[in-house]
């Protein structure tokens, strides 16, 4: 009687090649449970390009668990300082930003008459842990110190991407007062971070003290009085800080100090 | 670095920093600005103008007061003038304090 089965001794070394099975012939059912260990496989039998998984494998990727290459760089990446207004482009890799924004300070005013200026408030500073990953650009705008004036409020705000995110706000620093007065003047509100502070309030006018000490900000002092000199009202130390006030008839007032957004990157 | 105001309805609502270049889907409606432009302040079209002034509340006593030369001023022009015979300083002295005295008469 005729055998129907195969034996090993019936198929010789390298008696069946590639072309020798159809395409899909053989599936999970023609395979039994262990029947290829180790030992049924050569080295290097299953390679990267065996493997079904997502993105790209490179010398700086590793296969994560949901079978996608991801980027083995972890951490801070990078830093980007804006003291002007501009467009703040996601660099490649980046999915995570801490944003410091910083309103501009409060300015002092004009002590050429008969009466004195206090110190400007400093501008409020914003702290914000933003997830980047579907954000593309934002727009920074940067709150400038202006003579007499409020400062300029600083906004870090989301531009184009899929994702969104709540405008992270510095406000400036209010303008310091004319003339005596016992109360100070505010400094810039903050909104929009994980930590919101309030810039320093700008020292009252009273009298000749000369003792009217801009606002001091997140990132430095307000402005030191002069007690002698011309002007005697002085721009303060760092993004945000308020101008010190001048008694009367010491000169002109002072800007308070600029706005900042600086930009943590990390990947 | 320029200043720019942005402007809301005639009125000047934040100054900011801008080099004129860089890329801001804003800057069209940025307005270059000089010492005239504060914030709360107008803009016509072509001028800016800075806001009106709180108006001066004190009394007269509050703003002598505010406006007198310090004491220690006082202690020096004075001792000079008992002790080193020099009344140059005591002179420039009495001639500030009745400026203020003159400046806010008692009303």
């Amino acid at each position: 009687m005729a055998r129907t089965t195969i034996r090993t001794e019936d198929v010789t070394s390298g008696a069946i090649s590639a072309t020798d099975i159809a395409s899909n012939s053989i599936t999970a059912t023609q395979i039994a449970a262990n029947a290829i260990g180790n030992s049924e496989m050569a080295d290097d039998a299953v390679g990267i390009n065996e493997l079904s998984a997502t993105g790209t494998a490179s010398a700086t990727t590793f296969l994560r668990g949901d079978n996608a290459w991801a980027s083995a760089a972890a951490g801070l990446e990078s830093v980007q300082v804006f003291t002007a207004s501009a467009t703040w482009t996601k660099p490649t890799g980046i999915t995570k930003v801490i944003v410091h924004v910083q309103g501009a300070g409060g300015a002092s005013v004009d002590t050429t008459g008969p009466a004195g200026s206090g110190g400007g408030g400093a501008g409020g500073y914003a702290c914000k842990l933003l997830d980047v990953t579907n954000i593309d650009t934002a727009t920074v705008t940067v709150g400038a110190g202006t003579a007499a004036s409020t400062g300029g409020a600083t906004t870090f705000a989301k531009l184009a991407g899929s994702g969104s995110f709540t405008d992270v706000v510095g406000n400036g620093g209010v303008v310091a007062t004319l003339g005596y007065t016992s109360d100070p003047v505010a400094g810039g509100t903050a909104t929009g971070g994980d930590i919101n502070i309030q810039g320093g309030m700008g020292a009252g006018c009273n009298g000749n003290d000369s003792n009217q000490w801009g606002g001091n900000s997140f990132f430095g002092s307000g402005g030191r009085p002069l007690s002698t000199g011309d002007p005697r009202s002085q721009q303060g130390q760092g993004p945000g800080a308020g101008a010190s006030g001048g008694n009367s008839g010491s000169g002109v007032g002072k800007a308070g100090n600029d706005g900042a957004v600086y930009v943590w990157e990390y990947k | 670095m320029a200043k720019y105001a942005i402007v809301e309805s005639g009125t000047v609502t934040n100054i900011i920093e801008w080099d004129g270049s860089a890329s801001h889907p804003d800057s069209s409606s940025w307005i270059l600005c000089g010492a005239n432009a504060q914030i709360g302040g107008t803009y016509d079209g072509s001028n800016f103008t800075a806001p009106t002034p709180p108006a001066d509340t004190r009394t007269y006593a509050e703003k002598r007061e505010a406006e007198y030369p310090s004491v220690a001023d006082f202690m020096e022009a004075y001792t000079e003038k008992e002790i080193g015979s020099d009344s140059t300083k005591w002179d420039a002295y009495v001639i500030a304090y009745n400026k203020v005295r003159t400046d806010y008469p008692k009303s």
